[in-house]
This record gives C-alpha cells, sequence and structure tokens, in this order.
C-alpha cells in the first residue's frame, strides 16, 4: 500500500501536497463543494489550533511540577545517605555478633550430630531387642511371611555385632524362637490338610529360613504324597458318583494338587541353583521328582482302574469312556507341564484294560444269556411235551434261539465299538496292546463264545446230562445254522467293524476252524440224539424181552403192544425229524425194494421163492433138530457183505431215523440172545420181526439193512429155540395185518 | 499174527472165556459153547507163540450150555462153570466145579483127540434152595476154598472146605408195584480190601458188599452208567480203582471213594459193553468188548498206577521220572480198534501169563488171540 496511498490528496499524511489538491479540488469539484471543502479547512484549523494552545498549557505546567519533584528528591538522597551509613555500621557489627556466635555454637552442633546418630542406632537396638516379642506377636497372628522377612533383616545386624555378648542374648532369643517358628512351619509342613498352595508357600519360608535344601526338597515330597494320600482315600469314598463326576474331582483335587506341587518343587528345587549343595542336587530333585509323581500319578490310575473295574460293565460305557477320555486329556496336558518328566503310566493302559474287561463282561454277560435262553429252550421243550411238540415248535425254538444269539452278539459287537470312535483323545489301535486287544474282541469275545457255544453243546451230547431228546435236535441244527451261516456273518461282521484282516492273519483263528468245529459239534449232538433215542426204544425192547416168560407162552394172536409202541415212536421221531431236516434230497434214494408195491415180498424170502437171492433169510431150511444152522448162518456171512451198523449219522431224515433203528434193532438182537424160547414164543418173534419189517421200511432208505437185523434176531431166536418150529407166512402175515 | 489176530472157530455160540489162571507158563484160555443143541463143549486154548499156532483140548460140558466161565487162580485144574438147565418148562441156571485131569499133557490123550478128554471130576453145586439162576461163581482171588455165588438177587459166599453157604447180601425190589424185581447181573471179588469185599452189578449201579458181615454195603455207586452195568474190573495196581461197562456204551473208570463221578470215561462203542479187562500189568492199557462187534483197546493213563505223581512205590516214580515227556505222548484214549469179529463180542480177556496178548470170544464162536500192537508196546516198555 505505502505510497500508493500516500496519496498526495490526504491531508492527514505526510506526502499531501497542497497544490495537487488544491488543482485536484478546483479541477474535480463544483464550486458549492469547494467552498464548502474551504469551510471545513478552516474549522479544523482553528480546532487543531485551541488544541495545540492547551496542550502547550499542560506541559508547561508538568514541566514545573517535575522540577519540583527533582528538588525534593534531591533533599531525600541526602538524608538516605546518612541512614545506609548507619546501615553499614550496623550490619558490620552485626556480621561481627554473628561470628561470635557461630564460634560458640560450633562444639554444640557436632554433639547434635552424634546424638542423632546415637538415636537412630538405639532405634535399631530397640528393634532387635523388641523382635523376639515383635516375632512371636507376628506367629502368633500367624504372619509367618513378615517375621520371617524380620528375622532375615535382624540377621543381617547380628552377622555384624552377633559377637556382642549384649545381642548373643537377643540373637539366642531369636533363634529360639525362629527355631520355634521353624518347628511350627515344618509341623504345619507335614500337617495333613494343607493345600498344596500353602505348602509350597511353607516351603518357601523353611528355604527362607535356610532349611537344608535335600531335606525339605524330600520332606515336601513325602508330605505332598501323604496328603494325596488323603485326596486318593477321599476319592475311594466316592463310590456313589458316577464316573465322569469321580473323574472331574480326581482332577480337580488330586491332579491339581499334584500338578502344583510338582511345578512348585520343580521351581523350588530343580529350576534354582544352590550353591551349598552338591553338584548333583539338581539331578537328584529332578529324579526324586519324578519317582514321586510316577507313584502318585500310579496311585491314582490304580484307583481309577479300580473304579473302572467296578464300574465296567453295570454303567454306561459311554459315560466312563468320556470320563476316561477327559482325563486322558488332562494327563496328556500335565504330561506337557512337566515336562523333563516322564509319566510312564498311561490311561490307555486303562481304556485297554477296561476295553478289555468290558469284553470280559460281555463275554460273560454273552454266555449267561446263552445258558438262559438255553433253559428257556429246555423249558419250551419240556412244557411243549404236554402237548405233543411239533415241529414247527421245534423250528420256533430253533430260530428264536439263533436269531436271539445272532442279535446279542451283534450288539455286543457295536456296543464295544463306542472304544474306537475317532473323537476320542486316544486312539486305541495305535498302541501295540490295544491292537491286540481289538483283536482280542474277535478271538477272544466272538471266537471264544462260538468256542464256548460248540463246547457247551458238546456238553449236552454227554448222555449222563439226560438231556431231552428233542434238546439235542435243536441244538444240533442250531450248530448246523451257525456252521452254514452264523459264523460266517458274524466273522465278516467283525472283521468289517473292527477292521481286521482276518484271512492273512497267521495268529487269528480261521473262520473254517470254527466252522468245522460247530459242524463236530452238530454231529456229536446228532450222534447223542440217535444215541439217546436208540437207547429209549432199546429200554423198551429190552423190558418187553427180558419180563416176558418165553417158554411158557402162548401161541402168538397178536403183535406185542410193546412194537407198536416202537413203531408209534419212531413215527413221532420221523415228524419231528423230518420238519427240521427236509427229505428232498432223499426221496430218490431209497433202495430197490421199497419201490417194491407189495411189502409182502419179505415172507418170500423164507421160502426162498424170492428173486433177491444174494439177500440171506432163508430161514425156511431150517429143522428144530438143525445142528448146522450155525454152520448156515455163518456161510452165510461169508457171502454177504458186512453190513456196518453203527455209522455216524448224517444231517437227513432218514439218516438219523435209520440209526435209532438199528440202535433198538440192535439190542433187540442181543435181549434175545440172551433167553430161551418155546417154540411160541419163537412165533412171537417171528410175528414181531413182520410188524416191524412191514413197518420200517417206511422209515429207511435202505432197507435191507433192517431186514438184515431183523433175519439176525429172528436167527438168534431160532438159536434160543427149545423147538424151532417157524409159523406159516400167511398165519404171520395176518396176525400183523390184523395189527 | 501180530496186526491180524490168530483166529479160532467154533462150530456153536459161545460165550464164555476165561484165562486159565492157575497157569503160569503157558498162555491158555478156557472156552465154552452156549448152545441148545446137545453137546455143548468146553475148549483148552494152548497158544504157541513160537509157532504162531493155537492147540487145543476140548471137553464135553453134557450139564447144558454154559454162560460162564471162570478159572481157580490157585488151582489151574479148577474151572466153574454156570450153564442153564432146562427144567420141564422151566430154565434153571445153575453152577458146577469142574476139574481138568491130571496128566492133560501126556499121550494118551493126544491118542484120543477126536474124542472129549474126560473130566477128572465134576462137581454141580447146590445152588437150588438160594434160586433159579446163577450169575456167576467167583473164585476168592486168595482164599482157595472160598467162592461168591451171584444167583438171582443173592450174593453168597460158598466155603468148598466146609460146604457151607451162607447169604451175604440180598437186594429186594425196590418199588413196591414192580412184579418183576431185577436181579444182580453178575459180580466179582474186588481185588482191594484183603478181599473182603465183593462187587456185585445191580441194574445201572455198582455196590461192594463186605462179606464178613450180612447184608453190610461197604460202598455203592450208584446211577454209574445210564443203563444197565455189564461188566466189572478192579485195577489190579491200584487201590479203589476200577473199571465198568454198560449198556449206555461207556467205559467208565471209578475211584469208588468217589462215587459221584467217573475219573475217567470213553464211549467209543456204539452199543452195549459186555466186558472190560485191565491189564494186569500196564493198567493203563484196557480192553473192552461190545456188542458193536468191536474189541476196543483204550489207554487210561492219566488213572493208571504208573501215572504221574500216584505211583505207589518209590521205584516206580523214579523210572517213571524219566519217561514222563514220552508218557505225555501217550494220550488217554482209544488206541486201537479190533475189528476182525463178525458178531457181538460178549468176552475179552487177557492173558495172565504174558501181558501184551488177548483174546476175544464172539457169539458166532470165534476166538481171536491178538497182540498189543507193537508200538504201544514199546512206548509202555520204554
Amino acid at each position: 500500500m505505502g505510497e500508493n496511498n500516500e496519496t498526495p490528496f490526504d491531508m492527514d499524511s505526510s506526502s499531501f501536497d497542497a497544490d495537487k489538491y488544491l488543482e485536484r479540488l478546483l479541477k474535480d469539484c463544483s464550486l458549492k463543494q469547494i467552498m464548502d471543502t474551504e469551510a471545513a479547512v478552516v474549522k479544523d484549523t482553528q480546532t487543531l489550533h485551541s488544541d495545540m494552545q492547551t496542550l502547550v498549557y499542560e506541559n508547561y505546567n508538568k514541566f514545573i511540577s517535575a522540577t519540583d519533584t527533582i528538588r525534593k528528591m534531591k533533599d531525600d538522597f541526602k538524608q538516605m545517605e546518612v541512614d545506609v551509613n548507619l546501615l553499614m555500621t550496623k550490619m558490620q557489627t552485626i556480621t561481627s555478633f554473628s561470628e561470635q556466635i557461630t564460634g560458640t555454637l560450633q562444639g554444640t552442633r557436632s554433639q547434635l550430630c552424634r546424638l542423632s546418630e546415637k538415636h537412630s542406632l538405639l532405634k535399631r537396638l530397640q528393634f532387635l531387642s523388641t523382635l523376639p516379642a515383635k516375632l512371636k506377636a507376628l506367629i502368633e497372628d500367624q504372619n509367618y511371611a513378615q517375621a520371617v522377612q524380620d528375622y532375615l533383616h535382624a540377621q543381617k545386624v547380628f552377622a555384624q555385632y552377633g559377637r556382642q555378648p549384649s545381642f548373643d542374648g537377643i540373637k539366642r532369643d531369636c533363634d529360639a524362637i525362629m527355631a520355634d517358628l521353624k518347628e511350627r512351619l515344618r509341623r504345619d509342613f507335614q500337617m495333613a490338610g494343607n493345600t498344596a498352595q500353602s505348602l509350597t508357600e511353607i516351603g518357601e519360608l523353611l528355604l527362607q529360613l535356610d532349611e537344608k535344601t535335600s531335606d525339605l526338597a524330600s520332606e515336601m515330597l513325602t508330605c505332598a504324597a501323604k496328603r494325596l494320600h488323603e485326596q486318593i482315600i477321599m476319592l475311594q469314598d466316592q463310590t456313589e458318583r458316577d464316573m465322569i463326576e469321580f473323574v472331574d474331582m480326581g482332577i480337580e483335587g488330586f491332579l491339581n494338587d499334584l500338578a502344583l506341587v510338582v511345578t512348585s518343587y520343580f521351581d523350588m528345587f530343580v529350576a534354582k541353583h544352590y550353591e551349598h549343595e552338591r553338584d548333583d542336587f539338581q539331578e537328584n530333585a529332578l529324579y526324586e521328582l519324578n519317582i514321586f509323581l510316577n507313584q502318585n500319578i500310579d496311585k491314582y490310575l490304580v484307583l481309577v482302574q479300580d473304579r473302572v473295574e467296578s464300574d465296567i460293565g453295570y454303567g454306561d460305557t459311554q459315560i466312563m469312556l468320556r470320563a476316561l477320555d477327559r482325563l486322558h486329556r488332562r494327563l496328556q496336558a500335565m504330561r506337557n507341564i512337566c515336562r523333563g518328566l516322564d509319566v510312564k503310566r498311561s490311561t490307555v493302559d486303562i481304556i485297554i484294560g477296561a476295553a478289555h474287561q468290558l469284553c470280559d463282561a460281555h463275554a460273560k454277560n454273552l454266555k449267561d444269556h446263552f445258558a438262559d435262553s438255553l433253559s428257556a429252550v429246555r423249558l419250551a421243550l419240556v412244557s411243549a411235551k404236554t402237548d405233543v411238540s411239533t415241529g414247527s415248535s421245534l423250528n420256533d425254538l430253533i430260530t428264536n434261539l439263533y436269531v436271539t444269539m445272532m442279535d446279542k452278539i451283534k450288539e455286543v459287537l457295536n456296543n464295544l465299538l463306542v472304544f474306537l470312535r475317532t473323537d476320542w483323545s486316544f486312539n486305541i489301535k495305535a498302541e501295540h496292546k490295544g491292537a491286540l486287544c481289538v483283536d482280542g474282541i474277535r478271538e477272544n469275545l466272538l471266537i471264544g463264545f462260538l468256542r464256548h457255544i460248540a463246547k457247551v453243546m458238546c456238553g449236552f451230547s454227554d448222555t449222563s446230562s439226560f438231556s431231552p431228546p428233542n434238546l439235542l435236535l435243536v441244538l444240533s441244527k442250531t450248530c448246523l445254522e451257525l456252521e452254514q451261516q452264523g459264523v460266517h456273518v458274524l466273522i465278516a461282521l467283525v472283521d468289517d467293524l473292527y477292521e481286521i484282516d482276518s484271512e492273512n492273519s497267521a495268529t487269528l483263528t480261521h473262520e473254517t476252524e470254527i466252522c468245522a468245529e460247530m459242524r463236530e459239534t452238530a454231529q456229536s449232538l446228532l450222534d447223542a440224539y440217535v444215541r439217546l433215542q436208540g437207547s429209549n426204544i432199546s429200554q423198551m425192547l429190552r423190558k418187553s424181552v427180558e419180563t416176558r416168560d418165553w417158554l411158557n407162552c402162548l401161541e402168538p394172536r397178536s403183535v406185542r403192544a410193546v412194537m407198536k409202541r416202537v413203531v408209534e415212536e419212531l413215527g413221532s421221531i420221523e415228524t419231528v425229524v423230518a420238519s427240521l431236516y427236509d427229505t428232498t434230497g432223499n426221496a430218490g434214494f431209497r433202495t430197490t425194494a421199497s419201490s417194491d408195491s407189495s411189502r409182502k415180498t419179505y415172507f418170500s424170502n423164507f421160502t426162498g421163492t424170492n428173486s433177491k437171492a444174494q439177500y440171506r433169510s432163508n430161514w425156511s431150511n431150517y429143522t428144530p433138530s438143525q445142528l448146522e444152522s450155525s454152520y448156515v448162518s455163518n456161510i452165510h456171512r461169508l457171502f454177504s457183505e458186512r453190513v456196518d451198523i453203527f455209522t455216524s449219522v448224517e444231517f437227513s431224515k432218514v439218516s438219523i431215523v435209520m440209526g435209532i433203528i438199528k440202535i433198538g434193532l440192535k439190542t433187540l438182537l442181543e435181549c434175545v440172545r440172551l433167553r430161551t424160547f418155546s417154540k411160541y414164543g419163537l412165533q412171537q418173534i417171528q410175528v414181531d420181526a413182520h410188524y416191524l419189517q412191514m413197518n420200517l421200511w417206511r422209515f429207511v432208505s435202505d432197507e435191507n439193512l433192517v431186514n438184515y437185523l431183523l433175519d439176525e434176531i429172528l436167527g438168534s431166536a431160532v438159536h434160543r429155540c427149545l423147538e424151532s418150529v417157524l409159523m406159516e407166512p400167511n398165519a404171520v402175515e395176518i396176525i400183523c395185518e390184523r395189527g | 499174527m501180530d496186526e491180524n489176530g490168530l483166529i479160532y472157530g467154533l462150530e456153536l455160540q459161545a460165550r464164555a472165556l476165561t484165562p486159565q489162571y492157575g497157569e503160569c507158563n503157558e498162555v491158555r484160555f478156557f472156552i465154552a459153547t452156549n448152545s441148545l443143541k446137545p453137546t455143548n463143549q468146553v475148549h483148552l486154548l494152548q497158544y504157541n507163540e513160537e509157532q504162531g499156532n493155537i492147540q487145543s483140548k476140548i471137553f464135553e460140558h453134557a450139564l447144558g450150555e454154559v454162560w460162564k466161565l471162570n478159572s481157580c487162580p490157585n488151582d489151574a485144574r479148577l474151572l466153574a462153570s454156570v450153564y442153564n438147565v432146562q427144567n420141564g418148562a422151566q430154565v434153571l441156571t445153575q453152577a458146577a466145579l469142574l476139574t481138568l485131569p491130571q496128566n492133560l499133557d501126556s499121550d494118551e490123550n493126544e491118542q484120543i483127540k477126536s474124542e472129549y478128554i474126560p473130566w477128572a471130576q465134576v462137581e454141580k453145586l447146590d445152588t437150588g434152595r438160594l434160586g433159579e439162576r446163577v450169575k456167576t461163581i467167583e473164585f476168592h482171588p486168595s482164599q482157595e476154598q472160598t467162592m461168591g455165588c451171584v444167583i438171582d438177587n443173592k450174593l453168597a459166599i460158598m466155603q468148598r472146605a466146609e460146604s457151607s453157604t451162607r447169604v451175604v447180601a440180598e437186594v429186594s425190589s425196590t418199588g413196591s408195584s414192580t412184579k418183576h424185581m431185577s436181579p444182580f447181573t453178575t459180580g466179582k471179588w474186588s481185588h482191594h480190601h484183603q478181599g473182603h469185599q465183593f462187587l456185585a452189578l445191580h441194574d445201572c449201579s455198582v455196590r461192594a458188599y463186605d462179606v464178613r458181615d450180612v447184608q453190610h454195603c461197604a460202598w455203592s455207586i450208584e446211577e454209574a452208567h445210564g443203563q444197565l452195568v455189564r461188566d466189572v474190573d478192579c485195577n489190579p495196581n491200584k487201590q479203589c480203582h476200577l473199571a465198568t461197562g454198560g449198556d449206555d456204551g461207556y467205559l467208565k473208570v471209578w475211584d469208588c471213594r468217589m462215587p459221584k463221578a467217573p475219573v475217567f470215561a470213553r464211549s467209543d462203542h456204539s452199543h452195549w459193553v459186555w466186558s472190560v479187562r485191565f491189564n494186569t500189568f500196564h493198567d493203563q492199557l484196557i480192553l473192552s468188548s461190545s456188542s458193536d462187534c468191536k474189541v476196543l483197546l483204550t489207554c487210561a493213563g492219566s488213572v493208571s498206577s504208573e501215572a504221574e505223581g500216584t505211583s505207589a512205590s518209590g521205584l516206580e516214580s523214579t523210572i517213571s521220572a524219566g519217561m514222563d515227556d514220552r508218557r505225555k505222548l501217550f494220550l488217554d484214549g482209544l488206541l486201537q480198534t479190533f475189528d476182525q469179529h463178525e458178531d457181538s463180542v460178549y468176552c475179552v480177556e487177557w492173558s495172565n501169563v504174558d501181558p501184551w496178548i488177548f483174546a476175544s470170544l464172539s457169539y458166532d464162536g470165534r476166538v481171536i488171540i491178538s497182540k498189543v500192537p507193537k508200538q504201544y508196546k514199546y512206548q509202555i516198555i520204554f
């Protein structure tokens, strides 16, 4: 702005140019305006003028007054100078005085210093002298930490002045008190009922009190062990809690304490270095700790194991496994905390043990169940006897027994699968023992059970067990079904569920082994059945032959009742057996004789007119006096094939019934040989034999065998007859047909 | 003959076989026929091992068909036979003592080979008072004059010297309504208990009677078999052990102190077991014969006197100690089946002279003299 603004036209500025201003004014403005401007300027000038006058006047007055003032000041200063001089002199006297005083006070001050020093010393001495009391008080208040701190504080002093006799007393007092304290701490340390937390604290205090580290270390462990033992005992009593609660209690109480003890021990003794201990102290401490830890974990795990063992098979396995899983996790975590320590025992062992035990329990369960269902079958058979046990009911029993057994086994197998659930933190199969355990499920549980079945069933085949014959039949059939189907299904199931490769394993039992065993059992049961039924029939026949007076009987008029009963019995056996074993396969196998429509051909054998000459039954040749009869029979023997009477029966109706018939007829033969017959006795036998011959053909496939045995019977009767005169075949036939 | 046995055939049916117990050098057996036809015979068979043949001497048994034959252990010439006699409409079973002639081996007998050799003496026993059916006459193992006689439901002890007979036991029908009273099946002297006990078989049970007293049953095994007990034999070397065979086809070995259950049982036979015999020397070997036409040689090593720990004498135990391993392999069970018979085998007997030889007799009159197979023999000896 500056110069540009400092126009020469502004009257107030310094660059005002009156001429230019006038020139411009004249140039620019009208006259009127000029006149006005002139008036204004005049007026301004006048005002300014008067202002100037006033100002001058005022300044003058002020100057006058100022002069006056200066004059007055001149006078004052003179007086002041006097005063100052006076002050100076006074000050000089003060200084001298002050110097004087300082000189006099010098001695006192050093004394004061000494005094204050002494004061503080006295204070400390007082602390020392009251220390015993204070310590006592602190101890009474159980403020041990403070007491120890104080004592340690005092300790330094004692270290300094300990030699003086006066302190010696105090020191002794203090030591005594502290010894007391130590004692008390130690008692506390040892006293059961302290938490691990307080234990650590006390441990720390004792350490500060210069307790021997190694002693303390071992003591700590023993005390902790005691305490943990109490915990264990407490846990032992918690029988009514369920497994999860039990494990939780263990984790919260025992394991936490243990972890605390271990960590504090570790911090106190292992991690720190103590100069006054032997070099290997830390190693030893670690070693001790390890032992301690393992001992306690062992104890606890033993407890858990006991618990598991007592619980398994009763409670819910799932819950127990969950609890064990939790425990496993906790121990795993603990293992991480206690680095440098190795916990030998593992929960997995317990779990495997539990699995084993559960397997055993299940096995027992299965066996019990099996025994139950067996007795149920038995009962059903016994009660069914009243209303004639028909084949269908037997079939029902078999399917029932079979199906429930299969279901039960499947259920158990599925039940045990819980051990292998993938969300558990443990993996049984990973461990060798565990893998064995899984194999054990297959081997001990399934195979073992199947073997057990075979064994128990085999036990029934022992004739001394007096089992009802139909039971044998039912069991035999069940075994057969197991062999043909069940074993395969179950083994495939277990292999599938547990991913066992049994085909390529050398140690695992192969399916065929079990099948063979089952088949063997079925066979022996069937044999036993045949034996039992055979001996039932035998018994009837034997009694009938033994009790009759064959020498004094009348001419036969009818078939003896026992023969009819035998045939009836065989008939009912056949219906039962037929319902279980289909005969379709054997229908066409019946040997020639039966296809003969005429049942009468048998007797033509006796008359020697029959075309079946190879068959030796030519009793018509005999005369009572014929001595050669035995030769004849022997010669017949030579030319006929040896008939093997006793062979194992097959799983078919015909074979079973035939087996029974063979036993019965053989018995009849033996009984006949033990008796002596009159003519009519022989004829009665003849009638009976013919009746049997007429009726038995329909049960058997090979009629020749029956005929052979009947011939033997009749032959023997002829031998044993005093007067061997046979009846007319036609008469025999008529009697038999009459029934 | 080693494997198949030597066969001797009779023309008639036969049920009676016994070794000649009084003979101690030759292997000899008596057999007797059981036929209603006249002229039953008793054959004395002598087995000649070197020549491998059987020589026989034939006697007539004119009294009737022989059901049971026993030889006296103290008198080689004495035999007891039990035979049937027909008495009108009744058949009675009686017993007689037969004495062999003194000079059996002399030449004059050879000359009349075709004829029957006559008996030196035939003494019918007076059993008519006791009952109708004699089951067996058993010579006392040590007292020559004493015989046990099982007759119907009675057991009588006969003293030949005093010709006295005394009934020591009698079973009566148990059920009130049973019309038919079941008699004793047969009996045998017990080798144990100083010969004071007589084992009698009754239906399914075995009973031991103390013969010094009347009706004194020392012990009994009830329900020894599921059905009739056919035969019993004492283990000659082991106290209290006896074997039984029954109609249920079982062969059982019992300890009479434990009558509840047998100590050994096998059911290899498929029909009645008619006869069981312990081997006199090696009592783990048991022979049994059955109406399934088979003779079975069974090993019951676990209950034999040679079994470990139970051997009676110290000497034996020291010997057996070294043999344990081998014996272990010699398991209990069926050793051998002899199936050359074609009819029911009612009798089987070990030779009393050679422990490896035995004879079996089937109804068709076939006697087979067999040996224990060599492999078993060696296993037992070594």
